[in-house]
């Protein structure tokens, strides 16, 4: 059985026991990087219910007021959807009316593939070649 | 006061506008491919014989030379390509008009100077501003030569562009900017030109070594005009054959006296391998004199060092 004066000694030694501050900084490091990898593994819809459920949930909303939102987000999306595809459509249509020399991507095109001689490298050294190794000659 | 400001104001409009009208025919834009590509730079005609000098980057590794003078572009050829000063010799198959070259020994720190380039794809393009001073070494490191620091600006593009004085004489080669531009180095045409004449004598490049180490002197009984003493002395070198020993204090070496470690650099540029040169040195309290004969710098360009074997000296003979 240990007395009060092998336990000081005890603990005394046990103080030099502690992982070095850099253990703790490594600890945290780690635990954020699995806690990242276990929010990763869920599908993103899952996240996203969780997220808005979340939001709902902390402005103590109503469950009709809940579904209202809901609808109005998908109401608002689907608008969005129809119009991003309609004017898609028009964009093809002027594309295979128009003629095509008028079209702007055409130079662009031009420019890239022109030869390395239209863009030269204009010389000047920024160190000198002429270092001597030494004072040796 | 006013007045006399004034007058020395268009003294100096007229002359620098004098120089560059006179220089601007002699110099020349300069097109090639390296392994990265298509290249521009400058470079100026020497002698009415069509040879140029531009910088290494520009012509020292590049094909496919091309040289435009005025409105007619004509291809080049590679004489001399040196990394170990920066600079390179081409020549161009026509007559031509050429910039005269200075004694650099002439300059000083803020002598007034001239550079003249193509920048990027720009007309010829004069920048003025003065001598900031001579460096034998730049960061640190030694410099192969005394290298003329100008106060001048340049731009991509004009690597290669002559340095002139107020006489419109060509003092060096812009070979590298400094300080994103806001300065240059010009290799000085006075060791350009002994690369030059290596070319004319022997058809490439023939830098001297004799195989010895330099360091201040440490002994305090010396000449006072010397502060360089020998301080390695590899067994079997031209410095050994000649009778060089360690610790002995260099006095001059050629026609160069030797102050301090500069110009110690700047002779021993001038030596060429299988030329004869004076070495005066002191050894305790004798001034002696002895002969030495360099052989072929370890830091030649590889055409030059694969030249049949200078080391026990072959005779010279003029080429031209």
């Amino acid at each position: 059985m240990l007395d009060e004066s092998d336990i000081q000694k005890l603990l005394r030694l046990k103080r030099y026991e502690q992982p070095s501050p850099q253990y703790f900084d490594k600890f945290l490091q780690d635990f954020h990087r699995r806690q990242r990898v276990e929010l990763l593994r869920q599908p993103v819809w899952k996240i996203a219910m969780e997220r808005i459920e979340a939001f709902f949930s902390e402005h103590s909303m109503g469950r009709y007021a809940y579904a209202t939102a809901t609808a109005m987000v998908l109401f608002f999306a689907g608008i969005t959807s129809f119009n991003i595809l309609n004017s898609g459509s028009q964009v093809v249509a002027v594309t295979a009316n128009a003629p095509q020399q008028s079209l702007p991507i055409k130079p662009q095109i031009a420019k890239a593939s022109l030869p390395d001689a239209q863009h030269p490298r204009y010389v000047i050294d920024t160190r000198p070649a002429s270092y001597e190794r030494s004072f040796s000659f | 006061m006013y007045a006399a400001d004034n007058t020395a104001g268009n003294s100096i409009n007229e002359t620098v506008q004098s120089v560059f009208k006179h220089a601007q025919d002699a110099i020349v834009k300069i097109e090639a491919v390296d392994d990265r590509g298509h290249l521009c730079g400058t470079g100026f005609f020497i002698d009415p014989n069509g040879t140029i000098y531009t910088s290494y980057s520009v012509g020292g590794e590049s094909r496919d030379i091309v040289v435009t003078l005025g409105d007619k572009k004509y291809p080049a050829t590679r004489l001399i390509g040196d990394p170990r000063s920066g600079i390179a010799i081409l020549k161009v198959e026509t007559s031509s008009p050429f910039i005269p070259v200075a004694k650099t020994n002439d300059l000083a720190t803020a002598t007034p100077v001239l550079a003249i380039g193509y920048p990027v794809d720009l007309p010829l393009t004069p920048s003025f501003g003065v001598v900031g001073g001579l460096d034998w070494n730049y960061l640190g490191q030694p410099l192969v030569f005394t290298h003329i620091r100008a106060r001048v600006a340049v731009q991509r593009g004009e690597g290669g562009a002559p340095l002139l004085n107020l006489k419109g004489e060509v003092v060096g080669i812009v070979t590298v900017s400094l300080d994103y531009g806001t300065g240059c180095y010009a290799f000085p045409i006075e060791a350009a030109e002994k690369i030059r004449m290596d070319y004319v004598r022997f058809g490439q490049v023939r830098p001297g070594w004799v195989g010895i180490h330099v360091n201040l002197t440490e002994s305090k009984n010396v000449a006072p005009a010397s502060v360089v003493q020998v301080d390695e002395l590899l067994d079997e070198t031209p410095a050994a054959k000649g009778g060089l020993k360690k610790g002995d204090v260099l006095i001059q070496i050629g026609d160069t006296k030797i102050a301090s470690p500069q110009d110690v650099l700047n002779a021993s540029f001038f030596l060429t391998a299988g030329e004869e040169v004076p070495f005066i040195v002191q050894r305790g309290k004798e001034t002696v004199t002895l002969k030495v004969q360099p052989v072929i710098h370890p830091d030649a360009p590889r055409d030059v060092a694969t030249f049949p074997p200078m080391q026990d000296g072959i005779p010279l003979r003029m080429q031209r």
